[in-house]
Parts: structure tokens; C-alpha cells; sequence
């Protein structure tokens, strides 16, 4: 389905979004859908308690609690707290994911898509808003396709997207990852084995510290990579948080993926659309390019900062992309860690849908 | 300029001409040429068992008729000449010609999630057995004509006896009409898999819940080969199959075994994959489904196979020749490239320097004071040292470690006789009752006191590089890749890129602590407080005056019993131990009786080894109980 609004999408950063909720939320007519996370994050209730102030009992929600195996007992303490303190914040109920099959086979993707693909919003519900900010994006990715795709057939629902993002106590989040790379549910791609064509398979890893691991597993499923686009965070609130991944990945960007310094790609740690954009504009160029060469197939791996991610989920659902991710089986993470307070936070919000648009880009449709 | 050593993963080379270069014949000849059933592995199911890092995908990829064809195009390249000589051996040729047309599968998690789907489990396994088949069909196809040599109308396709009523559902018997009904196929299973929301059972295309049994028809194909016509035999390679479901793999591993299959089917699966206990067991004791092995299905295991010992000198010859084959790859030793790897990386011992050796003469001299070993025992002692360096064919025959082995009989001398009386009129010199040996475990127990006084390097040379693999290619090409880099510097800097044992020693050291500090798996920071606490017991007791241990210890043993107890719980310790075996951490050695018991061994890996200085040869180990293992791996 073709969005041309997300072109010019609706956005608010930081202080904006402050003003956002309280003008737009604060009608009296709006009424309001949350699906979060209820995690040891320490940014778990950020979102939920900037509705809440202003919606009151005009918010309900969804929490979303996603169960991994044996979990560190402090973690569990952590999010047990994080979901007592929701539940006294909104109306709410939650809603437990098992991330691992019985086999350990990651299977988050399914389960939250029977989960929610059940569930029928309310006919009042004027706005659904997914908080991604401690959701995994093995879950995160196809709850924004499905509730994106609930709002688009519903006249009147708008639908947006909320990350409080802190890089520093994101790179304090260690993941230990499974062993199994995998597309996320509803995010596996065209199919091209009809094509006649060779196929030309493009990834797009993004960087992120301490994922090295998770990212060379990936970067082995598919043998042949046409050419590896690593994304790396610039703009960012540390100038020199790219330099250093750069550092990180040298011998897998040098020895194993043999990257071409010219296809590294900048997105902005701040702004979501950045990535978006550089993606959108990427995947359609690149199909140009190779129109009856190859069989194009770009996959993108947004295992970073969840706002990158936010970008790349546009992107991937824009044009179809694959996003090939691996799951994480245990966190590491000290809860009562918290930012400095000179280390930036980001507050995003982004609406993807709803009656704001109007008829927006319908001009530009053919015929 | 890239290293093709820390490629990390064959995966990663991207044309066939560039792994051809690098790819080594070793694993066909070791693995399936030397197997007892070698001639049955095309007719019966095999399970191909290996860790990761072992060496399967590389073997699969090798096996494949495209790649087959590339190497018999062209041989008059040496290199071709000797996979061709492999392949053959292995039966994949016969008389120079193509006899088996392979394609690898890999079984990537997509099989796995057709078990979440909301149908019953004979529809589930149905659409991905069927998707199985049709992408085989397919990449046989892509692979027969990848070449360019043939196009689909030279290619036909022979039915099984009594397989007639089943070539209308794949589609006949030319290439065009079975490659249209495998896309038909593939396209319909696909889109119910890749979308979000499952359609309903009654939704199902028709395409996707047909019959589609192309494996259970065909079976050999005809294609033209150079102006003539000849038959191979299809056979599939399932790359990773362990990532199905157990009850889904369960059916699908029955309907792969069925009798009347003419094609040949493997599945490549990994053994840290399953269960803590199938982990801790032998792969013997996996699961068989009512299926026996050798008479259902083959087993071919990549690892733990056979004697330990033998199975390090088998793959020091791996090693060996893949390091031999990556080494002109690498641009900056070019001129260099006639050199074998051993030659770069030496096993020429190192030497203290003068000033050294005499500190440590003057600080064995002191022992013997302190121990008060008489004159003439001492030259006992310095004899059966001298004797043992005149009939060993070790290499490392430096003055310091004969001292040092003095030292350590000295100790042992003065341990032997601590019970016995002296007299008061005569020297007290009195022969142990077990009387005092040099041999090989006293030098190697010299060489790590050494390595902790004067940071003498202990680690040097291709055999030790293999040892410290834990028989895994690609824990070799990282190490390997570590002296390579060294060599490069060396060579820019236009000195000689052999490396002295010293830069061996360090580059070695460095690689192996980066990575222990790259371990990024479930329970990582457990399972390395775990290795570190033994290496730092191991050392110890390793770094005893008498080198009690000899070579030193790098493992600690727990009774059987309660490992086995532990297997049989939910006790997260098993996760912990299992996740450390499957990265690599550690290694298990089951049912080792010593002391009238029977240990588990849990030995460190070569690379923790290197990174703490311990040796690397096996059999020293510190006799332990679960509730130590238990102590180190808590929070």
C-alpha cells in the first residue's frame, strides 16, 4: 500500500511532543488505545504517564509483558514494578507474549500477531498509539503493521507511533542473542524465486554497540550479499558515536562483509524520518538501477536505537522490505542504572495514519 | 586490505571462483570417503552431525553440482585437479564425470514457523515438507543450468518403478513442466508463511494443499555433458535442520526416510542445538524416531567420532592445508606465498637471553641449597635431564628449560623422601622409593614455569594453533588470522613475515582475550566468570613446585553421577553448561575413570587456554564437585 503522506509525516521531538499530547490529546473527544511495553526499561512508563496526564480516563491500554525463558531475577523485579506502577497509571490489561517456543525456537512474531489479530478495537478508540520504546521489534514490528493496517480500514482512527530513546542506557542493555536469524513475522519480503533474474540481495545491518555477534549470524543466512549498507547513527548526540562503531565492526566491516566506505549509510539517532527517507529514497533508486539485471531484494536489520528502527519499520513496510532480525534470549542490565544528566534523551512521536492527512498524495495517485 | 582468515564464515565469500581458491578437499576425504557406509549415503538418509565452525556448510557448498561442474570444467588448474581427485574418492564423480547433482537447503527459521501456523500438525508439516520439495526442484534446476552449458530442454527427468501416478502432481517429467509446478508451489506455501495473519484452513490455495511428493517420483535426471548424455542422481543437502521443531522435524525425518526414496537426502544439523542432556550425552543417544541408525539412516559425525588424539591429528591436516590455501589470498604476503604457513608461523623454540638464563641457573642453584640436594643427586638429576633431551624428538631442547626440569625433580626428589629418617653420620642422599623420571610431562611442566617467570613464550607454532582450535575451522582461521596480520605488518615494515614464538605468543594471547571479551550468548557472563575461575584454579595447582601435573591442568572433574543428576533437572546450571559447550567455552569429556570413579571432565577450550596460559595438552584436571561449578556461575 502506497503512503505518500509519510513523505511529509507528522513529527514531534522532545519538548514538542509535550505540547503535541496536551493540545491534541487534551480534546475531549479523543479517546485513546495504548499498546507498550511493561519491562524492567527503565523508560517503560515515560510514555504511558505523558498520556495519562492528559487523558485520563479517556486512556486505556494494552501492556505488553514479553516472557523470556529464566530471565534475570532482578530484571523480573524490575518490570514487576514497571507494571504495578502502569496499572495504577491507566485503565489497562496485560498481555503476556512468550518470546520462545518450547523448543527455544523464537516465535514472538506469531504470538503477538494471534494476540492482537483477535483483538477488535473498540469503536470509540479515536487514536491507537504504539509506545516502542521497550518493545523488542521481534514483537514491535508486527503489532505496527497490524494495528496500522486496523487503523488504515477504519474511517476515523489515527494511528501514531512514541519512542523515548536514550542511547547511552541503550548501550548499557546488554542482549545475549539467540542463535537462529530470522524475518519477522510480516516482514519476510517479495518473493522473487519466480524471477528469471539473478537475485541482488542488499543489507542494511544497523550498528549498534555490542551486537556484533547477533549481526554476523545474521549477515551469514543469506551467502551471497550483492553489497552490505551498514547504518550508523549521524547526526547524533555524541558526534562520535559512529566513529566508534566504525571502530567496533572494523574487522567484520573489512574482512567479513567488505564494505565499501561509500555505502555506509548516516541516519539521525533524533530524528526517525531521516532514516525513513535515506531508505525509501535507497530502495527506490536501487530498483531502479538494476531493473531487468537482477532481482532486487533489500534487507534491512534495525537492531539499534529504537528510533533508527522507527525509520527502518517505515521503510520496510513502504516498500516491502525484508527485516531479518535474531531474538534475544536473556538481558543484562542493572535497573537502577540511570542517565547522566547530560546524556541526551529523546522523546518521538510520528503519525502514521489517521484523518490528520485528509486526502493527502491522492492528487499524485494514477488515474 | 582485507584478511581472508577473519572472513569469519565461508558464507561470506561471494563468487565461486573465490572459494574454490580457499575451499579444502580434507572434510570430503576425512568425513565421507573414509566412512564404512561410503557407498550408501546416496541411497539412505544421512544426519550429518557437527558443532559450529565444524565445517558443514563448507562441505555442502563444495558438494554442490554447480560448483561440481565449475571444477571439472576447467582442470587444468591444479587446484580443481585436486577437488576433482576428492570428489571422486567421495563418489560424487565416476569416470570424470558428474554422478550425483547436488543442492544445498538451507532450512532457515521460516520451516519452523509453518509449526505456529493455526492447523492441525499433518496440514503444518505437509505445507513445509512440500515447500522442502519444491525449492529443491527449483535450486536443482538453477544448478543444472547455472553453468550456462545446458538450458532446461536438455534436462529429463527418470521416475521411480511403479511412480506413474505421480509425475501429474509435480508436473511431469520435462524440466519446464517440473519447474513451473515447484514455482506454483513454492509461491502458494510462501505466501501463507510470509503473511501476517495466516488465512483460514478452508482459505488454504489448492496449489499449496495438493499432493507434491516430487522426491518420492523422481529418480535420476539426464543432462547433456559435453556432447553426450548421461544420468546422475539427485540428492539434497538440508542445511541446518535442527532449527524445526522436534515434533515437527519428527514426521518430516519419517517421510524423508521412506524405503522407496531414490533421492538422496541429508540433513546437516548442529548438536549444541538440542537438549542440555542430548548435549552432555553422545550424539549416538539423539532421538531416532523409531528409526535405527545404520539400517534406516547414517550418521556422519564431524565431531567426537572416534580417539581424541586421533581426531586432533586429523584435524591438524585440515588446518593445515586450509591455512596453506588462504595464505596466497592474502595481498601483502604475495611475495611470500610459496612459504607453507608452518614456515611463517614456526615451531622454532625460543631462547632467554643470556643475562636470563643466568638469573635462573643462580635461582635453581638456590633451590638445590634450599632443599638441601647434595652434590651428587643434583648430577643425577641433571643426568636423567641430559639423557631425556638426548632421546626426545621434541625440538624445544633450550638450557633453560633443562634447568627448569632439574628444578622440578628436585622438589619431586625432596617430596619422596620427605618420610624417611637421615642418619647422623652420613649424607643424607638416600635413593625414593619411586625413583625420579624425566620425560616429556616434566618438560612441558618446565616450559609453563618458564612461561610464568620469564614470560616465555608457550604457545607457538601450527600445532599448537590447531590444538588450540578445539578442532574447529573456524576458531583456527581467527587464530590464524591474528599471526596473519602480524606477518602483514612485518611485511610492509619490509622485515620477514616469520614470526618469532614472542609475537606468536602475544598475537595469540591478544586474540584469544578479544574473543572471550566478544562472548555475546545466553548466559555469557556466567559461563566466563566459570572458565575464568577454573584457569586461575588450573594455574595454581599447574604452577606447583614438583609440577605434580606435569604438562599442568586445564580442566576440573566432577563426579559422573551428579552431572548426570544434573542433566536429568531443571536446573538452570544445565542451560548455563549447555550454552558454554555450544560456544565454545568449554569442552565435556563423559565417563573418564580415574581413582576407582568416574569423572566428568569439563575442560577449558584452547582459546581460554591461550588467553590464561595454560597448556593445551589433555588429561590434567582438578578434581571438583557441582557445588564448586555451581559457586563460580552464580551472580
Amino acid at each position: 500500500m502506497s503512503r505518500p503522506h509519510w513523505d511529509n509525516a507528522i513529527a514531534h521531538f522532545d519538548d514538542q511532543v509535550g505540547t503535541f499530547v496536551a493540545e491534541y490529546f487534551g480534546q475531549d473527544d479523543r479517546k485513546c488505545l495504548l499498546i507498550a511495553a511493561a519491562g524492567f526499561n527503565p523508560r517503560s512508563r515515560r510514555v504511558a504517564s505523558l498520556l495519562a496526564d492528559v487523558l485520563g480516563q479517556r486512556l486505556n491500554a494494552i501492556f505488553i509483558r514479553e516472557e523470556r525463558g529464566k530471565p534475570d531475577a532482578v530484571l523480573v523485579e524490575a518490570a514487576d514494578m514497571n507494571e504495578v506502577a502502569l496499572r495504577k497509571l491507566v485503565q489497562c490489561e496485560i498481555l503476556k507474549i512468550d518470546v520462545f517456543g518450547d523448543d527455544d525456537a523464537p516465535v514472538a512474531g506469531s504470538r503477538i500477531v494471534r494476540a492482537l489479530g483477535t483483538y477488535e478495537i473498540p469503536s470509540d478508540v479515536t487514536d491507537v498509539v504504539l509506545d516502542m520504546t521497550a518493545l523488542s521489534i521481534g514483537i514491535g514490528f508486527p503489532a505496527a503493521r497490524l494495528l496500522l493496517e486496523q487503523c488504515e480500514d477504519r474511517a476515523n482512527c489515527a494511528f501514531h507511533l512514541m519512542i523515548a530513546s536514550s542511547p547511552e542506557i541503550e548501550d548499557k542493555i546488554l542482549s545475549e542473542p539467540d542463535s537462529r536469524p530470522m524475518a519477522i513475522r510480516g516482514f519476510a519480503g517479495e518473493d522473487i524465486s519466480s524471477s528469471n533474474l539473478k537475485a541482488a540481495k542488499v543489507w542494511v545491518p544497523q550498528l549498534a554497540k555490542g551486537k556484533s555477534t547477533a549481526l554476523s549470524e545474521i549477515g551469514k543466512t543469506s551467502g551471497e550479499w550483492y553489497k552490505i549498507c551498514p547504518i550508523v547513527p549521524f547526526p547524533a548526540g555524541e558526534p562520535r558515536r559512529a566513529d566508534a562503531l566504525i571502530d567496533e565492526y572494523q574487522s567484520h566491516l573489512v574482512n567479513s562483509w567488505e564494505v565499501d566506505p561509500r555505502d555506509i549509510i548516516y541516519a539521525s539517532e533524533r530524528n526517525p524520518l531521516d532514516c525513513y527517507w535515506t531508505l525509501s529514497t535507497f530502495a527506490k533508486q536501487y530498483r531502479q538501477a538494476v531493473t531487468d539485471i537482477f532481482a532486487p531484494t533489500i534487507v534491512v536489520t534495525p537492531i539499534g536505537s529504537k528510533v533508527v528502527a522507527a525509520g527502518a519499520l517505515m521503510a520496510a513496510l513502504e516498500h516491502n522490505l525484508t527485516v531479518q532480525y535474531i531474538e534475544t534470549v536473556r538481558y543484562d542490565f542493572d535497573p537502577t542504572e540511570t542517565a547522566n544528566d547530560n546524556d541526551p534523551e529523546y522523546l518521538v512521536h510520528l503519525l502514521l495514519s489517521g484523518p490528520a492527512y485528509g486526502d493527502y498524495g491522492d492528487d499524485l495517485k494514477p488515474g | 586490505m582485507a584478511n581472508p582468515f577473519l572472513r569469519r564464515a565461508t558464507e561470506y565469500i561471494r563468487d565461486d571462483a573465490a572459494f574454490l581458491a580457499v575451499v579444502s578437499p580434507q572434510p570430503l576425504t576425512t568425513f565421507l570417503t573414509r566412512h564404512p557406509r561410503r557407498e550408501d549415503i546416496f541411497n539412505l538418509p544421512v544426519r550429518i552431525l557437527g558443532a559450529p565452525g565444524s565445517g558443514k556448510t563448507m562441505l555442502a557448498t563444495l558438494a554442490e553440482f554447480r560448483l561440481v561442474e565449475t571444477i571439472l570444467r576447467d582442470q587444468t588448474n591444479q587446484t580443481n585437479r585436486e577437488l576433482a581427485g576428492a570428489l571422486a574418492d567421495a563418489g560424487f564423480l565416476v569416470d570424470g564425470k558428474p554422478r550425483i547433482a547436488a543442492v544445498r537447503l538451507p532450512m532457515e527459521s521460516e520451516y519452523r514457523d509453518f509449526w505456529e501456523l493455526p492447523y492441525d500438525d499433518t496440514i503444518k508439516t505437509k505445507l513445509a515438507l512440500w515447500l522442502v520439495q519444491a525449492r529443491t526442484m527449483l535450486a536443482l534446476l538453477r544448478s543444472l543450468t547455472a553453468a550456462g552449458t545446458r538450458a532446461l530442454e536438455d534436462i529429463r527427468f527418470i521416475p521411480r518403478e511403479a511412480s506413474e501416478a505421480q509425475l501429474q502432481q509435480i508436473g511431469g517429467l520435462t524440466a519446464r513442466g517440473i519447474r513451473d509446478r515447484a514455482l506454483e508451489v513454492q509461491k502458494a506455501i510462501y505466501s501463507i508463511g510470509a503473511s501476517l495473519l495466516p488465512p483460514k484452513l478452508e482459505d488454504l490455495p489448492p496449489a499449496a494443499t495438493d499432493p507434491y511428493q516430487p522426491f518420492e517420483s523422481i529418480r535420476e535426471i539426464e543432462i547433456s555433458w559435453m556432447g553426450e548424455r548421461i544420468t546422475v542422481s539427485p540428492l539434497v543437502m538440508l542445511d541446518d535442520v535442527h532449527a524445526l521443531h522436534p515434533d515437527q522435524f519428527k514426521p518430516m525425518f519419517a517421510a524423508l526416510a521412506r524405503r522407496e526414496i531414490k533421492f538422496g537426502r541429508w540433513m546437516m544439523m548442529r548438536l549444541d542445538a538440542l537438549s542440555p542432556g542430548a548435549v552432555f550425552r553422545s550424539p549416538q543417544s539423539l532421538e531416532t524416531h523409531n528409526l535405527k541408525a545404520d539400517r534406516d539412516f547414517i550418521d556422519i559425525l564431524m565431531q567426537g567420532q572416534g580417539e581424541r588424539a586421533a581426531e586432533r591429528k586429523q584435524f591438524r591436516s585440515i588446518a593445515t592445508d586450509m591455512a596453506n590455501r588462504y595464505l596466497p589470498l592474502v595481498q601483502t604476503l604475495r611475495n611470500h606465498s610459496h612459504l607453507p604457513f608452518a614456515r611463517l608461523a614456526p615451531n622454532e623454540p625460543p631462547r632467554l637471553p643470556e643475562g636470563k638464563l643466568r638469573d635462573l641457573a643462580v635461582a635453581v642453584d638456590r633451590t638445590q641449597r634450599r632443599l638441601e640436594i647434595t652434590k651428587s643427586r643434583r648430577e643425577t638429576i641433571d643426568g636423567l635431564v641430559a639423557e631425556y633431551f638426548a632421546g626426545t624428538m621434541s625440538g624445544d631442547k633450550e638450557p633453560e628449560v633443562g634447568l627448569a626440569m632439574s628444578r622440578i625433580l628436585m622438589h619431586r626428589y625432596r617430596n619422596r623422601i620427605s618420610g624417611m629418617s637421615a642418619s647422623l653420620f652420613e649424607e643424607f642422599d638416600p635413593e625414593p622409593r619411586t625413583k625420579l623420571k624425566a620425560d616429556a610431562s616434566v618438560a612441558e611442566g618446565a616450559r609453563l614455569h618458564l612461561h610464568e617467570e620469564f614470560g616465555r613464550p608457550l604457545h607457538y607454532g601450527i600445532e599448537n594453533l590447531c590444538d588450540a582450535s578445539n578442532e574447529n575451522a573456524e576458531v583456527f582461521l581467527q587464530l590464524a588470522g591474528a599471526l596473519v596480520t602480524r606477518m602483514e605488518s612485518r611485511a610492509i615494515r619490509n622485515k620477514s613475515p616469520v614470526l618469532p614464538a614472542t609475537t606468536q605468543q602475544a598475537a595469540l594471547t591478544e586474540k584469544a582475550n578479544e574473543i572471550m571479551n566478544g562472548w555475546a550468548f545466553p548466559f555469557a557472563r556466567r559461563v566466563r566468570r566459570l572458565v575464568d575461575s577454573i584457569a586461575s584454579d588450573c594455574r595454581k595447582a599447574s604452577l606447583l613446585d614438583n609440577a605434580r601435573l606435569g604438562p599442568g591442568a586445564n580442566a576440573i572433574g566432577v563426579p559422573d553421577e551428579e552431572i548426570e543428576a544434573l542433566i536429568n533437572s531443571d536446573d538452570e546450571l544445565a542451560l548455563v553448561l549447555k550454552y558454554a559447550i555450544a560456544h565454545k567455552a568449554i569442552e565435556i569429556q563423559r565417563g573418564y575413570g580415574q581413582g576407582s570413579k568416574y569423572w566428568c571432565l569439563i575442560e577449558l577450550s584452547g582459546i581460554v587456554c591461550l588467553a590464561h596460559g595454560l597448556t593445551l595438552k589433555r588429561g590434567g584436571f582438578l578434581e571438583c564437585n557441582l557445588y564448586y561449578v555451581r559457586g563460580k556461575t552464580a551472580r
